[in-house]
């Protein structure tokens, strides 16, 4: 087994705090002393006020922003939904399409009748293209996607964002019901380039939900892993007619009873084609077919290797523990991340992972299904190395709360910059059809539910309630979430797909936050790539933080590629590791709070990566 | 003295050669009052003078049968292939010779039989339910269970409440979607036995996580009347609650139903799993050192020890509580889960990897 030397809070001991204004830079493993003189740090952008008690509020975006199109899932909910298909909702991509600096917004669009897929290419199908929202600025977005070739009209569900073919541009997969498809980004110009990739595809009838990308053999480029969910056959479905829910409501039938479909692993074959080859098997990714929803890459060691965590829908999750040479061994139930504290498999939807209580090593956070809490794992793996989690999410306040809701999409960051990371969740029950059965406490419509880090050793987390805005002021059919500094202003908003219904876009404008710093983590050289797969170390103000550059989390979705770093009152950063995926690593000390920044490893200076200051 | 008895009673009736029917009475009596070996003696005597009379050979049957001689039984139908005659008892005789054998419909069409004869007859009315349920055929057990009422209506109520039981149990093994009709079928049942307060808890057991918290208050109210039911009634009080998600309010029902009824076990319990989910763990093992160690609820207080004690990680105790629990409980996953865990963490991994396996092979939640 490949294991590195990890780059830990001991490594970033008091002597290199007492080390102001220098960087250091390695190869394999940090040393003990060695640095260089210390990059001049830009100024910052602005001054944050210490963080408020209050925590987050958010603001709903009104239609001025843009974001107008409503979600297309079938027949809407008031006309009854037959299929499982027609429920779940789309997936939403942060990326910047067009290098703009600005973080544009991607929403899978679903179809108004599953049974013309066979017959219809990827230019069929009616008004029913997925959308991209490109980012003017001020808050503002502009419909674009027949514009910039990303249109697609499959029956969309996971939407990702990464960098494919390496060129620095974001390409998108998307994981549809029907064929998947492979855009290809040349300078803000999508192409399908999906048949050059064996495979890549997926069967007519295959329904893919969410997708990740991260370099699993660390050879330099980005591999992808897609779950699939069920055998998808309206004939079928309509013969069967409909099932029973909570015994008495007639709703759309599955997963149970319908058959899962095997997820699939494609390992990227690099330059000159970046031909994604199906490779599942030969990474120790297969599996008895379950009923995938989401992955995400994480490093839980951490070793310097990213592992998978993928949610599947009542049936175990799965953790893939990576040997370091890119190939994995199911270790979820395990290591105590593959159901509930009581044994059993729960209906996992999304997935987050991040550093909860800052020790370096990444909690998982899981949705779930009404009548079963959310699950909070906590990562207690110790100098071993051999993962291992304990389920605290009813101890540290967020399990009962979540009981009754159904949650989709989710995020671990922090909202308020206090220097704690909190939770959201996207919450609205599958069937419209709860609204006419009892119980009366169970409805269609939910609000989301947003969690405040409680300051201290202790994991614990208040329910902010109506305290956290727009956020749970409205009790509508949410589905997919992400997280992104939208606006740029250092504060984390948050984009919420619903289902028939528009995207709710949500501006965090808390008053009062703590200092932050954001980071854009890329490869060394030209042109700008994101470092997928890159870990960030912190310290500041006596605390230490911790991040990792994802490529696909939340639920169906790709969230905002930087690393968010809420600070609390420290003005600067003591200091600041990177690990690149490959085993490059640099540090630098004394850096200004509250700056979006770039860092390469190819660079003694952070960027200033501002889009108003900076054009990159 | 018994055996001699018998033996003279049976010389008696060879030598009187008695009329059939006085013999069929005589026994039909000597059944009825259990003397089941007397009426035997009787029967034989009467047969070996009257072999081919159905009536005594029903008799015989049944009196074989109720005393749990099934091989002669059997050997005494076997001499009435396809009998299609008139006979209720003989009838009655050969449908549970073949419901013996699980022949669930020629016994139900002798049943049938012997009804269609004497529409009065409660014994193969009771046999024919009794069929039904062997079968698996609740829902016609329920229907024919109106038959006996009609005769007999306080074992006919009984026997459709167990119809409908056994309805409510098959449906709640079916999973969580069929829960709303075992509901029902509960609910029915406890309107024929409506003073059945096992039947009764059962039903909100079943009401409470499906949030039927109104029925389910109304039910308790209705179960647990008065001042000497306030413990009971408090705490389903507070499953409620739990079932909402008031974690407070039902913290406190469940101390106000100890308070009512100090020997209130289920209260105890669910207060314990509160101060687990709370990280209390000291308190949890005080609450549950004072249950006994035995009874109907000692596996969930020994589970629930086993994880108080990971709590304060004191893995020693901790492994002997929830090795205890699965003693008795064996397929109790959270216990499975959490032993597995235990073992793999303190190095035991092929022992604790098999539990780990054999809760994954557990059906989903």
């Amino acid at each position: 087994m490949l294991r590195r030397t990890l780059l830990s809070w001991a490594a970033l001991g008091p002597a290199l705090v007492l080390l102001p204004a220098c960087s250091r830079e390695g190869s394999a493993a940090p040393p003990a002393t060695a640095a260089e003189p210390a990059p001049a740090a830009p100024a910052p952008v602005a001054t944050a006020a210490p963080p408020s008690a209050a925590g987050p509020s958010f603001v709903a975006a009104g239609p001025e922003c843009g974001l107008a199109e409503r979600n297309v899932s079938g027949p809407i909910a008031a006309q009854g939904k037959r299929y499982l298909l027609d429920c779940v909702g789309p997936g939403l991509a942060v990326l910047d399409y067009d290098s703009d600096g600005r973080l544009d917004l991607f929403v899978a669009q679903g179809r108004d009748d599953a049974r013309t897929l066979e017959d219809g290419g990827p230019q069929a199908g009616g008004d029913c293209a997925d959308k991209l929202y490109r980012n003017l600025g001020g808050r503002r977005f502009a419909e674009c996607a027949a514009e910039a070739g990303l249109d697609d009209r499959g029956y969309g569900f996971g939407a990702l964002a990464f960098d494919e073919d390496d060129d620095g541009d974001s390409d998108v997969f998307l994981a549809n019901y029907g064929r998947n498809r492979l855009y290809r980004n040349d300078a803000g110009r999508f192409s399908d380039e999906t048949d050059d990739h064996a495979g890549l595809a997926g069967g007519a009838g295959d329904w893919s939900t969410g997708a990740a990308a991260g370099d699993v053999d660390e050879d330099g480029d980005l591999d992808l892993y897609v779950c699939n969910y069920v055998r998808h056959d309206s004939a079928e479905l309509d013969e069967k007619g409909l099932c029973r829910f909570m015994s008495e409501c007639h709703v759309p039938c599955g997963p149970l009873g319908l058959d899962p479909q095997p997820d699939r692993f494609y390992v990227n074959e690099g330059a000159p084609g970046f031909r994604l080859r199906e490779a599942t098997e030969e990474h120790g990714l297969l599996q008895a077919a379950s009923y995938g929803f989401q992955p995400v890459f994480l490093d839980v060691e951490p070793d310097g290797d990213l592992d998978l965590y993928v949610t599947n829908d009542s049936k175990p999750n799965w953790l893939f523990v990576n040997d370091g040479t890119g190939h994995f061994q199911e270790r979820g139930l395990l290591a105590g991340v593959a159901c509930s504290n009581a044994g059993q498999a729960e209906a996992g939807m999304g997935a987050a992972a991040g550093d909860l209580d800052g020790d370096g090593k990444p909690e998982i956070y899981v949705t779930n299904f009404s009548m079963q809490v959310n699950s909070l794992y906590v990562n207690q793996t110790g100098a071993d190395g051999v993962p291992w989690f304990e389920e605290q999410a009813q101890r540290a306040g967020v399990g009962s709360p979540t009981w009754l809701e159904l949650s989709w999409g989710c995020a671990l960051a922090d909202f308020d910059d206090d220097g704690w990371t909190d939770i959201f969740s996207s919450n609205s029950h599958i069937y419209p059809q709860v609204d006419d059965c009892p119980p009366p406490e169970i409805s269609y419509r939910e609000a989301c539910n947003l969690f405040r880090r409680l300051p201290g050793e202790r994991l614990a987390f208040e329910d902010l309630g109506a305290r956290a805005g727009d956020v749970a002021a409205a009790a509508r059919p949410h589905r997919a979430s992400v997280v992104a500094d939208l606006d740029d202003d250092g504060a984390l908003d948050l984009l919420v797909a619903r289902l028939d219904e528009p995207p709710l876009l949500l501006w965090n404008d808390l008053r009062g936050r703590g200092h932050w710093l954001s980071l854009r983590i890329e490869r060394a050289g030209a042109p700008s790539r994101l470092a997928v797969g890159a870990r960030v170390r912190a310290t500041a103000g006596g605390r230490q933080f911790s991040g990792e550059v994802r490529a696909g989390s939340s639920f169906l979705s790709t969230e905002d590629p930087r690393v968010h770093l809420g600070l609390g009152t420290a003005t600067r950063v003591d200091s600041l590791a990177v690990e690149w995926p490959g085993g490059a690593w640099r540090e630098w000390t004394d850096l200004a709070a509250d700056r979006h920044l770039v860092l390469r490893p190819d660079l003694d200076e952070p960027l200033l990566a501002s889009p108003s200051e900076v054009a990159r | 003295m018994r055996r001699l008895l018998v033996a003279l009673l049976a010389l008696v009736f060879a030598s009187a050669a008695p009329r059939a029917q006085d013999a069929a009475e005589q026994a039909r009596a000597l059944r009825k009052s259990g003397q089941l070996e007397e009426a035997l003696a009787v029967l034989e005597a009467a047969r070996a003078a009257s072999p081919r009379d159905e009536l005594l050979a029903g008799l015989q049957g049944l009196c074989l049968l109720d005393a749990g001689r099934a091989e002669q039984a059997a050997q005494l139908a076997a001499t009435f292939p396809g009998y299609a005659g008139k006979e209720p008892k003989l009838h009655t005789f050969l449908g549970r010779a073949s419901a013996l054998d699980g022949r669930w419909d020629e016994a139900l069409q002798h049943f049938e039989a012997a009804l269609a004869v004497d529409g009065r007859q409660l014994e193969p009315a009771v046999e024919s339910v009794r069929t039904l349920m062997a079968a698996g055929r609740f829902a016609a057990a329920v229907t024919a269970a109106a038959r006996v009422e009609a005769l007999s209506p306080e074992l006919g109520r009984r026997l459709a409440a167990d119809a409908l039981v056994a309805q409510a149990d098959r449906l709640q093994a079916a999973g969580r979607e069929a829960l709303g009709p075992a509901i029902e079928k509960l609910t029915a049942a406890l309107e024929l036995r409506p003073d059945d307060v096992a039947l009764g808890e059962r039903l909100l057991d079943m009401q409470v996580p499906l949030l039927r918290v109104d029925d389910a208050r109304k039910l308790a109210a209705r179960l647990f009347p008065g001042e000497e039911g306030r413990g009971a009634r408090l705490y389903w009080e507070g499953r409620c609650r739990d079932a909402l998600t008031d974690r407070t309010g039902a913290r406190e029902a469940y101390e106000q139903a100890l308070a009512a009824q100090p020997s209130h076990a289920e209260a105890r319990i669910e207060l314990a799993r509160l101060d687990i989910d709370d990280g209390a763990f000291e308190k949890a093992l005080e609450r549950l050192a004072s249950l006994p160690g035995s009874g109907k609820h000692a596996a969930r207080a020994l589970l629930l020890t086993g994880l108080a004690e990971l709590g304060l990680h004191r893995d020693g105790p901790a492994e002997e509580h929830l090795r205890a629990a699965l003693l008795l409980e064996p397929e109790n996953p959270k216990a499975q889960y959490q032993l597995g865990r235990l073992l793999l963490r303190t190095g035991r991994t092929e022992e604790g990897r098999s539990l780990l396996e054999g809760v994954e092979q557990l059906e989903p939640n």
